[in-house]
C-alpha cells in the first residue's frame, strides 16, 4: 500500500483546515500525527480514509485517486473519534454485522480480534452497557479485524488503563509488521514517539515531518 | 460487497424505531375530531370514513369564491408526521454505525441508494401503521371495520365540494385515502432526504412543510402533496387532481431526488453532525 497526498488543501465554511499538504507514505510503517486540538489531524485522517474530499489537490492510494477512481481505499480499518456501534447488540454481534458486508473473515476471526483487544467474545452485555474503555477496544477490534492494508486510528488509547494501552500498542506493532500502513494520533506524546516510525507535526493546517524520539 | 447487506442494515435499524409508537397518537386527534360529524348523521362510521377524514385535506382555495388562510391541520399532521419521523435517520446513521458500514461497502452511491429504498419502505411502514391505528381507534369509538364509506357523511366531509350523499367505490377510496397519500409521502420524503445533503435537516423539513402549505393553496398535481388530499382526488370528485398525473409527478420527484442525492453524496464531506 502506498498513499500519496499531493498539494492537498481543505477549507470548511471559509476556514482553512489543511494547507498544501504533501505526503508520501508506504505500507509496513506507523505514521504518527501530533498536534494540538483543532490543528487538522483528524481532518487529514478523514481525507485519507475518503470520508471527506479535498478542496484542492489529490489523495492517491496505490496510484488511484480517491474520489475519482474509487470512493474509499479498498482495504481500510477506521477508528475516528467515538466509535459508532449499534447499542442494542453485543460487541461480537456488532463486529459480525460489519464482517458480513465484505465476507472476508469468519466468526472465528471476529472472536480472535475481540480477544486481541482484551474483550470476551461471549460477553452477553449489549454495547450500550460497555464502559468507555470497552467501547474503545471494540473500535480498535473493528479497525483491525479484517487485516486491512490501511489502518487509521484516532486516539486509540483513549480511556484505556496502562495494561490496555500496552495491549493496543502491541497490536498496532503487529499490524505494522504484517505490512499494514498505520496512521495514528495519540494525545500522549511519549506513546506516539515510541510507536511511530515517522512522526508528523500538524499545526495550523501545515504538516511537517520530524524525527521520531 | 453485497448491496443487500446495506439494505438489510437500513431496514432493520431504520424501520424499528420507538418513535413509530407515536403514530396512533397522531391519528387519534383527527379520528376524535370526526366524532362530531358522525353524530350528526347518527353513525359510528367505518374505517374508511376515518381514513378519508385523516387524509381529507382541504378543498381548493377559492372554490367557493372565498380565499381563506386556514390550513388543514389534521392532514398536515398526518403527512408532516411521516416526514418528521424520517428526517434524521440518514445523517444519524452516517455519523454512527453507518460510517463503518459505508467504508466497508466501498461505494457512496450504493449506500445512498440503500437509504432511498429505506426511505420509501419507511413511508409504507408509516401508512400501514396509520391504517392499523385508525382501525383500532375506529373500533374503540364503536365504528365498523369496513372498507365502505357512510354515504350520509359525504356532504359534511366533502364540504363545499360534494353536496349529495354518495357511496364511493372501495378501489377509488383506497386510491384517494391510502395509495395516493403513500405515493405523495414517498416523493416528499425522498426530496427531503436529498435536500438534507445541501441544507440542515431542520431547514429541509421546513421546506417540505412549505411545499405542503403550497399544495393547500395551489391545486396542481405537479406540487408534491396535492395528490395526498382525498377531497381533491379526481378519483372521488369531478375535476379533481388526476391520480395518474399526481403519481407520475411524484415518481419524477422520487427519481430526480435519488439521482441528485447520489450525485451530491459522491462529494459530501462526512463529518460529525455538529461540524
Amino acid at each position: 500500500m502506498e498513499i500519496t497526498v499531493n498539494h492537498v488543501s481543505k477549507t470548511i465554511k471559509g476556514a482553512s483546515i489543511l494547507e498544501d499538504v504533501d505526503l508520501s507514505w508506504t505500507g509496513g510503517k506507523i505514521y504518527g500525527l501530533q498536534g494540538p486540538n483543532g490543528s487538522g489531524k483528524t481532518m487529514l485522517m478523514r481525507l485519507i480514509a475518503g470520508l471527506i474530499r479535498p478542496t484542492s489537490g489529490e489523495v492517491l492510494i496505490d496510484g488511484r485517486e480517491l474520489g475519482r477512481d474509487m470512493d474509499f481505499p479498498p482495504s481500510v480499518g477506521l477508528l475516528i473519534e467515538n466509535p459508532g456501534f449499534l447499542p442494542n447488540h453485543t460487541g461480537f454481534r456488532n463486529l459480525m454485522l460489519l464482517a458480513e458486508i465484505k465476507k472476508r473473515i469468519t466468526d472465528a476471526d471476529v472472536r480472535k480480534a475481540l480477544g486481541d483487544v482484551g474483550l470476551a467474545p461471549n460477553d452477553p452485555r449489549k454495547y450500550r452497557k460497555y464502559s468507555l474503555g470497552m467501547k474503545q477496544r471494540l473500535g480498535v477490534a473493528a479497525a483491525i479485524m479484517e487485516r486491512p492494508e490501511l489502518i487509521v486510528l484516532d486516539e486509540p488509547t483513549n480511556a484505556l488503563d496502562d495494561k490496555g494501552v500496552e495491549r493496543i500498542c502491541a497490536l498496532i506493532r503487529r499490524e505494522r509488521d504484517r505490512g499494514a500502513l498505520v496512521v495514528l494520533t495519540c494525545h500522549d506524546a511519549a506513546i506516539l514517539d515510541r510507536l511511530s516510525d515517522e512522526v508528523y507535526t500538524v499545526s495550523e493546517g501545515h504538516v511537517e515531518r520530524r524525527a521520531a524520539g | 460487497m453485497n448491496w443487500f447487506k446495506l439494505l438489510e442494515h437500513d431496514l432493520r435499524r431504520g424501520l424499528l424505531r420507538w418513535r413509530m409508537l407515536l403514530v396512533p397518537l397522531l391519528f387519534l386527534l383527527p379520528c376524535a375530531g370526526l366524532r362530531s360529524l358522525l353524530s350528526t348523521v347518527q353513525s359510528g362510521g367505518t374505517w374508511m370514513d376515518h381514513m378519508l377524514y385523516c387524509f381529507l385535506g382541504e378543498a381548493p382555495k377559492g372554490a367557493n369564491g372565498e380565499l381563506t388562510l386556514s390550513l388543514p391541520t389534521f392532514w398536515m399532521l398526518a403527512v408532516g408526521g411521516c416526514l418528521f419521523f424520517n428526517l434524521d435517520y440518514m445523517l444519524r446513521d452516517l455519523t454512527n454505525a453507518g460510517q463503518q458500514i459505508l467504508i466497508r461497502s466501498g461505494t457512496r452511491r450504493g449506500w445512498f441508494l440503500s437509504k432511498c429504498v429505506w426511505n420509501m419502505a419507511s413511508c409504507v411502514e408509516y401508512i400501514l401503521l396509520s391504517a392499523a391505528s385508525v382501525l383500532l381507534i375506529t373500533l374503540f369509538f364503536g365504528g365498523r371495520a369496513a372498507l365502505a364509506n357512510t354515504p350520509e357523511l359525504v356532504p359534511a366531509l366533502f364540504h363545499n365540494v360534494l353536496f349529495e350523499p354518495a357511496a364511493f367505490s372501495v378501489s377509488d377510496m383506497l386510491l384517494a385515502a391510502v395509495l395516493m397519500p403513500l405515493v405523495s409521502l414517498m416523493a416528499l420524503s425522498m426530496l427531503q432526504m436529498a435536500l438534507c445533503l445541501w441544507v440542515r435537516p431542520i431547514v429541509s423539513f421546513l421546506i417540505s412543510m412549505a411545499l405542503l402549505v403550497a399544495a393547500v393553496f395551489i391545486s396542481s398535481p405537479l406540487i408534491p402533496g396535492s395528490g395526498a388530499m382525498a377531497i381533491r382526488s379526481g378519483a372521488l370528485v369531478e375535476g379533481g387532481v388526476s391520480p395518474l398525473a399526481a403519481a407520475t409527478a411524484a415518481l419524477l420527484v422520487i427519481i430526480l431526488s435519488a439521482a441528485a442525492g447520489c450525485a451530491r453524496f459522491q462529494h459530501t464531506d462526512i463529518l460529525k453532525l455538529e461540524e
